[in-house]
This record gives structure tokens, sequence and C-alpha cells, in this order.
């Protein structure tokens, strides 16, 4: 299941991220978004194109493009 | 000397421990990008010779820089490698943060971790077991507060050495480069971090029970349809109270108590110094009416500052910048671009320099390119001084619309760009979440205390000196004569020559035009240039005097508006330019010098001729304007496909 997909306030873990921008990989990486990584959706925005999330201690908010090459699963 | 470096992950708190540290009060705000330059200080202690260079960087998540202010950082921390590293986590982002601790273990370096944080993480029920940490990692650690932190010499005596575990750490990283063949994979090697990280947060940290960064009131504020109508009230409020409710009564008092204790002492002693009516009226024109007239709005423009403060202070940017990202990518933008607009409300010079922290070039252009579009609290005094002489009660209506005027100008030119010379590069937006808090007084204090120091230093230097330049330029002839008449001076010849390509837009009163030449240095010129032409020392007398048609410099209606709209929009001052050569390059500054003018004109024409000829006359206007911007357009492209193919069966695009 992608990210994008994902229900709001359903704890979830990251399996893969199949991003081919490896700089931009690099850095979700960096920031938490690596793969047994926790990760939940908190908000979306009006025009459902940016989500809130929280992964390991802080909130970012990125892209639905971006959250679509991220692969979760329901925990 | 030694250099210590401060670093950590953006909105740690290293500004803030930089300012402790060094008695210094650089910028400090609730989101991640405020620092977009390192900055440094050197300090000493008592009856000690060795000297410490504080040197603090912008924020970095890893040694892997992803935009230009974390070259900065990283570019530092890999030359010089005997500097020490004050490391600041903070608290509530323990695991995070250690990623770069551990990564800087590894390569060596001689680090001092600082927690900062640390009561705000304990309140909502976390905890750090910091004996076990020093244990495990092998350096100092203390908890701090990074607003007062006392400092002695033994602060900086720290040495790092290798502990088991980071022997362990380094030794699976190297095996599993060995298994490859090749140097680990990048991704392997944070996968591998992060795997050491959770199991020491297991051992010696408590997760706080809150979302550090998310509140209940996030669950309404981060709906557009709420956020959007509170924030534009909420402008709206700030301009009021800054222009009508609390600011003129300070105001008033302000300047009241600057002549009562400067001007009238100071005239009084020179009347039985001297009978001189150069030297006299040089003071009372030149230096008192041109300098008080600017100075006088210092409590207004403090109060500008102290909601921008709070607004900066409070986490609502980072909301902002969500909530307004979608829509601002359909233009161009991304959400990054709001902190810097914000910004540009209070001075469009140190507006640019936040620029920074865009992840590409063109993003970075185009945000530094319309930044000089917002009303920076420079316009301020204009704003004020001719739409109350002109409209009275409803010159609120006035200023709000001035603001809007150049935030919709902003839009317009970022749609322009986006699809001429600087389409956007797919530019990802990942920002992150600041807890929303009340900020504190201290803080809010800090960001009003640097900006109104910027103001007060440039009254008394830079429009100090012009001020005196410009009285001498418009009271003396070509001949250097003192003629103590505006219309017979230097400055006015000059302006009577050029007049006429103001006539359209109503601007075409000499003084006036001076007035805007000025007003290149620096905004508040021109308030001092209109002081200095209406021999006016007070800002009664002055506001007074703009609606007077026998004044030097007067204006109705028309002509007072035209003037707003062009003031708002034309060249910011000689300041945004240096910056952004500096920052953009001379060719693409030209281009926004050249767009600012343009645009200035055309706007405060069509909105001229709105007011004096009727709509007609000013849809006409409009036409002609959309049709000489689409004709530049279709050039452009014509340019730009002819340049890609030539048609030619030699050169490398058309084989």
């Amino acid at each position: 299941m992608l990210l994008s997909n994902c229900k709001k306030n359903k704890n979830c873990k990251i399996i893969a991220i199949n991003l081919n921008d490896s700089k931009l990989k690099l850095r979700l990486y960096e920031i938490g978004f690596f793969p047994s990584s926790k990760i939940k959706v908190l908000a979306i925005s009006c025009l459902k194109k940016t989500l809130l999330v929280q992964v390991l201690d802080s909130c970012f908010a990125i892209k639905k493009n971006m959250a679509e090459f991220i692969e979760v699963e329901y925990v | 000397m030694c250099k210590v470096y401060i670093v950590g992950n953006p909105n740690s708190g290293k500004t803030t421990l930089f300012n402790s540290l060094t008695k210094s009060d650089e910028h400090v705000g609730n989101w991640h990008g405020v620092t977009v330059d390192k900055k440094s200080k050197i300090i000493k202690f008592k009856n000690q010779e060795k000297e410490y260079e504080i040197i603090d960087l912008p924020g970095i998540y890893s040694l892997n820089a992803f935009s230009y202010e974390e070259n900065i950082s990283v570019d530092e921390i890999k030359t010089n490698k005997d500097a020490k590293i004050l490391y600041l986590i903070d608290a509530n982002n323990f695991k995070r943060s250690l990623l770069l601790a551990l990564d800087l273990l590894l390569q060596n370096k001689n680090i001092k971790i600082l927690i900062n944080n640390y009561k705000y993480f304990q309140k909502n029920g976390g905890n750090i077991d910091v004996d076990y940490l020093k244990k495990i990692l092998g350096c100092d650690i203390e908890i701090v507060d990074a607003r007062k932190v006392k400092i002695n010499q033994e602060f900086f005596n720290f040495t790092t050495r290798e502990t088991a575990f980071i022997k362990t750490l380094k030794n699976e990283i190297d095996e599993n480069g060995e298994k490859n063949q090749e140097c680990l994979d990048k991704y392997e090697k944070i996968e591998i971090l992060y795997k050491y990280i959770l199991k020491i947060s297991n051992n010696c940290t408590k997760t706080a029970n809150k979302i550090y960064g998310y509140s209940k009131y996030d669950n309404t504020i981060l709906k557009l349809s709420v956020f959007l109508p509170v924030f534009i009230l909420t402008m709206f409020l700030i301009i009021y109270t800054t222009f009508f409710l609390i600011g003129p009564k300070i105001s008033e008092m302000f300047v009241y108590l600057l002549q009562i204790f400067f001007q009238k002492p100071v005239m009084a002693i020179l009347n039985l110094a001297t009978k001189s009516k150069f030297v006299l009226a040089l003071f009372e024109e030149g230096i008192f009416g041109a300098c008080f007239s600017v100075l006088g709005f210092l409590p207004q423009i403090c109060l500008m500052y102290l909601f921008l403060s709070i607004l900066e202070n409070s986490g609502i940017i980072s909301r902002m910048a969500f909530l307004l990202d979608d829509l601002l990518q359909k233009i161009g933008l991304n959400g990054k671009i709001v902190y810097t607009m914000l910004m540009g409300f209070g001075c469009s010079t140190s507006a640019s320099l936040t620029a920074k922290n865009m992840a590409d070039k063109n993003s970075q252009i185009k945000a530094s390119l319309l930044t000089p579009f917002m009303s920076c609290s420079a316009k301020l005094p204009i704003y004020t001084m001719i739409a109350t002489a002109i409209c009275g009660v409803n010159s609120i209506w006035l200023i709000f619309g001035l603001y809007i005027l150049g935030i919709v100008v902003a839009i317009i030119l970022a749609t322009i760009f986006e699809k001429t010379i600087l389409p956007s590069k797919n530019s990802q937006f990942v920002i992150e979440f600041p807890p929303l808090k009340y900020p504190t007084i201290f803080n809010v204090w800090l960001s009003m205390k640097s900006s109104c120091k910027q103001f007060i230093v440039k009254v008394f230097g830079i429009i100090f000196g012009i001020s005196i330049l410009l009285w001498i330029l418009t009271n003396v002839n070509i001949k250097f004569e003192y003629v103590g008449d505006s219309s017979k001076s230097i400055l006015y010849s000059f302006s009577s020559i050029i007049s006429w390509i103001f006539k359209p837009i109503g601007l075409d009163n000499p003084n006036i035009i001076c007035a805007l030449l000025i007003g290149l240095v620096a905004k508040e010129l021109i308030l001092s240039s209109f002081a200095i032409s209406n021999k006016v020392a007070n800002l009664e007398l002055l506001s007074t005097s703009l609606t007077v048609a026998s004044s030097a410099v007067y204006f109705n209606f028309a002509t007072g508006v035209s003037f707003l709209v062009f003031t708002l929009l034309y060249f910011p001052c000689v300041s945004n330019f240096g910056v952004l050569v500096k920052e953009v390059g001379l060719k693409y500054t030209m281009f926004g010098v050249s767009l600012q003018l343009i645009s200035a004109y055309m706007i405060s024409y069509l909105i001229y001729t709105l007011i004096t000829k009727g709509v007609v006359q000013a849809l006409i206007l409009l036409v002609i304007i959309l049709l000489i911007i689409l004709s530049v357009k279709i050039i452009y492209q014509k340019i730009k496909s002819k340049k890609m193919f030539c048609n030619c069966s030699t050169c490398n695009k058309c084989k």
C-alpha cells in the first residue's frame, strides 16, 4: 500500500521508498523515512496534495506525489 | 584561537545558544530555515589569553547537504577538522538528532552534546538518562536552556573518546561495506545508524506522551476554509492597530518628547549662537525636520515588528506553508516562500536572504525577485502620512489595499515567471512542523529589538547623512549659492528635465520626482524629502502641508494614490539591490529592477487613469497593457524556439 492512500491516524510501517531522485531519497532516510520506521498520517491539505505525517518524534509536511513513492503497511 | 561550531538540526535553538554565549541578538524564529548563513563572534574570558571564535551555522540533518545553506554548514565542518563542535539536540527530536551526532562521532570530531528544550520534554512525560548516554557515546553531555547558558572556560574544555559502542558501530559499517566490495550504500549506512539509535533510545529515553509539532489546535487550524479568513482578518487588525488604533497615539507622544527634549533646546542654543539663516535652516529643516519625520514613526515600526515576531515565534508560519503550498504550486512556487514573503513585510533586504532555503536555484531567484513587492516597514511612514492626508479616516482601506496589491502583483509575476524564464524544477516540499507555542516575551523582544535597532541605526546613519546632502541640494542653486527656495535648487532643476516621464501618472511635480529619486537610496528618505521641500519641522505640519496646493509638495486623491502605488512597486532600496546582486547575480537583479520600474509605472498609470478619466479609459489601457505583455511573451517564445532550432544543418542542436 502507498503512503498516499493511508487513512488518517492509522499506525503504519515503511516497507520501501521507491524514489529515483537519490538526493531526495537520502534526505527522506535522514529525517526518519526509512524501511521499518513507524509512520502515521495526521492531516491532509484542502486540495489533498500535501500530507502531514508523524515519523520518529517529529511531524513533516510532504507532497502527496512524494508519498506515492513510499510503500507502507498497517501495523 | 579555538574555533567552536554550533551544529544541530534546524530549529533546535542554535542561534538562541549563540546569542546566549556571545551576548548577541541575532534573529531567531520558530521556523526551519531562519539562519541561512554562518555568523561568528569572538569571546574571551577574564584573565585568560585564549580566544574562542563561536560560529553559528545553518541547521543540517546530516553531512549530506540538500540545499544551499546546508552546504555552508557541511563545508565548514568538513574543512576545519580540528574545530570543536557544540552539538545542540532538541530533546523532543532526540532520535533524529542522534543521527548527525553519531555521524560526527564516526568522523572522530570533538563534540559536546547540549540537550535543549528538556523542560518541555519532561513536562510531556519524557526523560533522558544522560549518564548512560555519556558512557555510550564517550562525549560530554549537558542539559541546557539555550536562552540562558552560563559559561566559563571549562565549558569549552571537552574531548571525545572512542567508546566500545562507537567501535562496534564503525566495524558494522565497515563490514557491510566490505561485503558489497565497495563503500557502504548511503541508505544502508543510515539504516544501520538508526538501528543503533533505536537501541540507545530504548535503553535511555522515555518518549513524551504528546506528538511534538502537532497539537489539538491543529485539527482546526489546518483547514484552509478556517485559516485563510482568520489570517486575512489578522493582517487587517495588525494594519489597523499599527496605523490607526495604538500606533499614531504612541507616535504623537514620541514626537512630542523628541521635540521637547532635543529639537527645542538645540534650536534655542543655535538661535543664541548664530544668526546664519543657512545654519538655522539646515538644523531646523534638514536635520530635525527630515530625521524626525522618519524617526517619529519608530513606535509604529516597533508595533509592526512586534506582530511579525509573534507570528514568527508562534509556529504558525509552517501551518501557512502547509495550507498554501497546494495553491502556490499552481504558480510555480512552494510553501517555503511564505516565510520569505512574510519577512518581506518587515524588511525586503533580510527577506531576500532567507530565499537561500529554497531547494532549487529557480525558486530562490523567484523568491528574491518577488520579495520587493511586499510592503516593507520602510514604506509604512509614507503610507501613513500620504493616505491619511488624502483619505482621512478611510485611509485604512487604501493602506490595506496597498498591502493586497503588492501580493497580487507578486502572484501575477510568479505566474509569468513560471510560464517563461523561470519554470520551477519539480521542487519537492518537505518541511518540519515546529510545535505551536505561545511566543515568549524574551524571543519577541529579541526579534523586535534587533529590527528596531537596525531602523534607528539607519536613521542616524544613512538618513541623517543623506538628509543633510538632500537639504543642501534642495536649497542651493547651480552656482552653489544658498537660495532657500527649492524651486531654484540643483535637484529641482534636474527633476524638471525628466518631469515629462512622470506626467502620464500625475507625478510631474519636480519635488515629488526628487523624493522618488532619493527614495532609491532608502524609502524613509521620501518623507525627509517632503519635509525639506515643504520646509516643515514636525509630522503634524508635514501632514497638513501635503494637501495644501501652495506647498512645494502636495497631493490630491488621484496623485496621492498614484504616488503610493508607485512607491509600493518601484525599486526598494540600494541595500536590497546589493543583496540581490550577491544572491542571484547582476543579470537577474537588473531584470528584477526593470520589472519593478515597469510594473510601478504601468499600474500607477492604470490607476491614475481610472481615477481621473473613468472606467472605460482604464479598461482600454488595461487591454493595451495585456496585449503588450502577450506580445512580449510571444516574442520571447519565438526567440527561445529559434535558439533551440535554427534550422541549419551544422550546429549541434539541429543535427
